[in-house]
């Protein structure tokens, strides 16, 4: 009888270790996180306007932000000396104003370095559009041995060195430095990298006053000169990738020879279709980025305007027009942190 | 081993079988829905996207200028979703080898729809500028042509009916569609040639540049209708679906599999039931009887404390028990016995012999039988018939011995009246011996003769030494 008692006992408790055991072993719902925030807003929105202001604010984790940051101005990270800020420097217009990069070994790289600023509106990266989002051109760029020249195994152990970072990344991920939790603090503050209350954008928002009539003449000529078909959306491009150079060759004035870089996207892919295609850069802050083109072949706005009107739209634009459409371009410049770039 | 452990141990090996079984039969009724879910909902969103992509492109194609953030947006969202999908490796634990050729086929479909729809945009754009500036060329040359001093007005009506006549038989349909039908392709070449006859050599490039416009819009136009099939093509949609088909297909498979098991996990939880509620049964029964069997005993041993003196002693012979007819004898209440040493009634009247014949026998058989005289409190002597009985452990080491004793002092002095009594009418020897134990009966017996050799008794004992002469 005592037996059958301790079989009975000895049997629920079995049960409920199995259950609870079961319970355990069920991870809570994970719920399919959309992680580039602005372009899913984009997506939600009904905005169907041409152009569109950038939005005055963003919600992001602040303490991720202040991490980024001082990764950002970090150059551990490379271990070479350089940082992010080297190249993007955020107390200018976001790049270096060289015609093309400096390389490592310190010459010349082959592209213009793009600005950082508002990057994160763009549904992909660089010239030739082969990075998806920023995670993965952090990637590109930190272990292109031309560039940051470093490895994510490297960049964590000298983070791993510093307690501050440590602790930091304790709080906020809780866990130790590593490559994606790096990557998201430093990409999380890229996406804070915006540039609201330019001229032209407060002029949208309904500011008549901001725009002066020459500016306003030049964004009339903006769309009828056919530039808004390409330079759209709320970067005013980025968002496709298109010919370089529709009405004969577009490197006829190019000082330096051409490299396989000039051919665009069909160095990557290698088919004949992508020959000359580009991500069509968007426009901006365009007038404080100087020089212009993947190539940084031209160097003043009006002297790029001009190209264009040649190579894209087979046109001589006048010089008045010129005029009026790079007094509109400068309307685009904006604000980072309440400073005009 | 003997046959009850045994039975124990292979109960016990029951139970573990049957609770091996239970959790083999729980694990199989589990399934992990949220996983399914997680990747249903996924998919649905996907087909969502595809749809708003699909729709993108359809009013991008028709509309003359337009925003491709939306688009843009669609295609991120479809293209982080379907990373996301082979990031967590979520297909893996639903449909194993077979989902990651699912994962690659939907992959592949992307692949080809992202370029056809990167291809599209990139030409949509062109097409629109170059469609565009087409009307506003032949107004510029038309504009140039009656300027010009070098034709005369024959000359300048000719280029114009021409330049009309292109005109209207390109923008037949609103100004944003070229169509390449009835010999479109020929009439312009036609055109250009008549052209070059016919205007001067200061408006040749304009009119190159007008025909170069019209001839890479027809090749573009010509590409973007094969483009926007590419680019809204089903495969990926129909990727997707078939992909959730087999999600859903599989769930249904694993929902029904987890119904035999919860059959049988309902089976042997109703057998755990029965049996429980049997021993629940059991319980009660034996309860029952323990119950009665305790007012039995319960009785008997108020009968026992009614009739006899009942004491308990540890090992030791420390008194741990003593009933009320022990306290009335011996003259303690019932605190100054507990705890005490049965010594503390020994009355010193038997001799060591007497207790080592009662230990031996204690120790030997567990029991003894035999009368013997007691001290109480106040100094009185009393004669208990006593039954000792050890009780032993599981090893059979004694650890509490129980006296049962019955007060027979009257019947002893009864029968030393008697003997008295026999004694007087003998002779005076005899009359001596009775004689020297006037109140307290001598308790050391003496041996039978004892009267007749009064003098070795004496010396052998000690006793009575005042008293016998």
């Amino acid at each position: 009888m005592e037996g059958l008692n301790k079989l009975a006992i000895g049997l629920a408790l079995a049960l409920f270790a199995v259950l609870a055991w079961q319970g355990l072993q069920k991870e809570p719902v994970q719920p399919v996180a959309p992680r580039t925030g602005i372009l899913e807003r984009l997506e939600r929105g009904n905005d169907e306007r041409l152009l569109q202001p950038i939005p005055q604010q963003l919600e992001l984790d602040p303490r991720k932000l202040a991490l980024g940051e001082k990764l950002f101005r970090d150059p551990r990270l490379s271990g070479k000396g350089i940082s992010c800020n080297s190249c993007h420097p955020l107390d200018g217009a976001g790049m270096d104003g060289r015609s093309r990069s400096l390389n490592l070994e310190g010459g010349q790289d082959v592209m213009n370095t793009p600005s950082i600023f508002n990057v994160g509106f763009y549904p992909y990266l660089q010239w030739r559009a082969d990075q998806p989002d920023l995670e993965a051109q952090l990637d590109a760029v930190l272990t292109n041995p031309r560039h940051m020249g470093s490895t994510w195994e490297a960049a964590v152990r000298s983070l791993m060195a510093d307690a501050d970072y440590v602790r930091d990344f304790e709080e906020i991920y809780a866990t130790a430095p590593d490559a994606a939790t790096i990557r998201d603090a430093l990409a999380t503050f890229e996406r804070s990298l915006i540039t609201p209350d330019s001229d032209f954008d407060r002029w949208l928002r309904g500011d008549r006053e901001a725009l002066t009539e020459r500016q306003i003449e030049g964004y009339r000529l903006f769309q009828d000169y056919g530039c808004a078909s390409c330079h759209q959306g709320i970067n005013l491009g980025g968002n496709l990738v298109a010919r370089y150079g529709v009405f004969g060759s577009p490197y006829k004035h190019r000082p330096h020879p051409l490299n396989d870089f000039d051919r665009g996207v069909a160095s990557l892919s290698g088919r004949s279709d992508d020959r000359f295609m580009f991500r069509v850069p968007g426009l901006r802050n365009v007038a404080v980025t100087a020089p212009y083109f993947h190539d940084g072949s031209i160097a003043t706005l009006d002297a790029a305007i001009e190209h264009m009107g040649r190579v894209q739209l087979g046109l001589d634009i006048p010089r008045q027009d010129r005029a009026a459409l790079e007094a509109f371009l400068e309307s685009l410049t904006g604000r980072y942190r309440g400073r005009k770039l | 081993m003997t046959s009850e452990t045994r039975g124990l141990w292979l109960q016990y090996l029951l139970a573990l079988l049957m609770v091996l079984l239970l959790s083999f039969l729980f694990a199989g009724s589990q399934v992990d829905q949220d996983a399914y879910r997680r990747v249903d909902t996924l998919l649905t969103a996907m087909r969502d996207r595809v749809t708003t992509v699909n729709q993108q492109l359809i009013e991008l194609e028709a509309a003359t200028s337009r925003n491709y953030d939306r688009l843009s947006a669609a295609e991120v969202g479809l293209r982080d979703r379907i990373r996301h999908l082979r990031q967590r490796d979520l297909l893996t634990p639903l449909l194993g080898a077979e989902g990651s050729e699912y994962l690659a086929r939907l992959e592949n479909a992307w692949q080809r729809k992202y370029r056809a729809i990167e291809g599209f945009k990139a030409r949509n754009a062109l097409h629109k500028n170059l469609i565009y500036y087409a009307p506003k060329d032949i107004e510029n040359l038309l504009g140039r042509v009656r300027d010009s001093k070098v034709l005369d007005s024959d000359e300048q009506r000719d280029v114009e009916n021409l330049l009309y006549r292109l005109g209207s038989r390109l923008f037949v349909n609103h100004g944003h569609r070229l169509v390449d039908d009835f010999g479109l392709s020929e009439q312009l070449v036609e055109a250009q040639q008549q052209l070059v006859v016919l205007l001067p050599d200061e408006l040749q490039p304009a009119s190159n540049r007008l025909f170069e416009r019209l001839r890479l819009a027809l090749l573009v136009e010509g590409q973007l209708v094969s483009d926007l099939q590419a680019a809204a093509a089903s495969a990926l949609d129909e990727a997707i679906l078939a992909l959730q088909h087999r999600v859903r297909g599989r769930l249904a498979e694993e929902v029904a599999e987890a119904r035999k098991y919860r059959m049988g996990l309902y089976l042997v939880g109703l057998i755990m039931l029965l049996y429980l509620a049997r021993m629940f049964l059991k319980m009660q029964q034996l309860s029952r009887n323990l119950e009665s069997s305790l007012s039995e005993l319960e009785f008997q041993k108020r009968a026992l404390d009614e009739h006899s003196i009942v004491s308990i002693t540890d090992v030791k012979g420390n008194i741990v028990y003593a009933n009320d007819r022990m306290c009335e004898i011996s003259g303690y209440a019932r605190d100054e016995l507990l705890g005490q040493n049965h010594r503390i009634l020994k009355s010193d009247a038997h001799d060591q012999g007497f207790y080592r014949e009662m230990w031996r026998s204690l120790v030997g058989t567990g029991k003894w039988q035999g009368e013997i005289v007691n001290r109480a409190r106040d100094g009185r002597l009393f004669w208990v018939a006593t039954t000792l009985l050890a009780r032993c452990d599981e090893q059979g080491r004694p650890w509490q011995y129980i006296g049962i004793r019955t007060d027979i002092t009257a019947q002893k002095k009864a029968e030393r009246d008697a003997r008295l009594l026999a004694g007087s009418r003998r002779k005076t020897r005899i009359r001596y011996c009775a004689w020297i134990v006037p109140d307290a009966f001598c308790m050391r017996i003496p041996p039978a003769g004892c009267c007749s050799n009064i003098g070795v008794w004496r010396k052998t004992s000690g006793c009575c030494r005042s008293g016998c002469r």
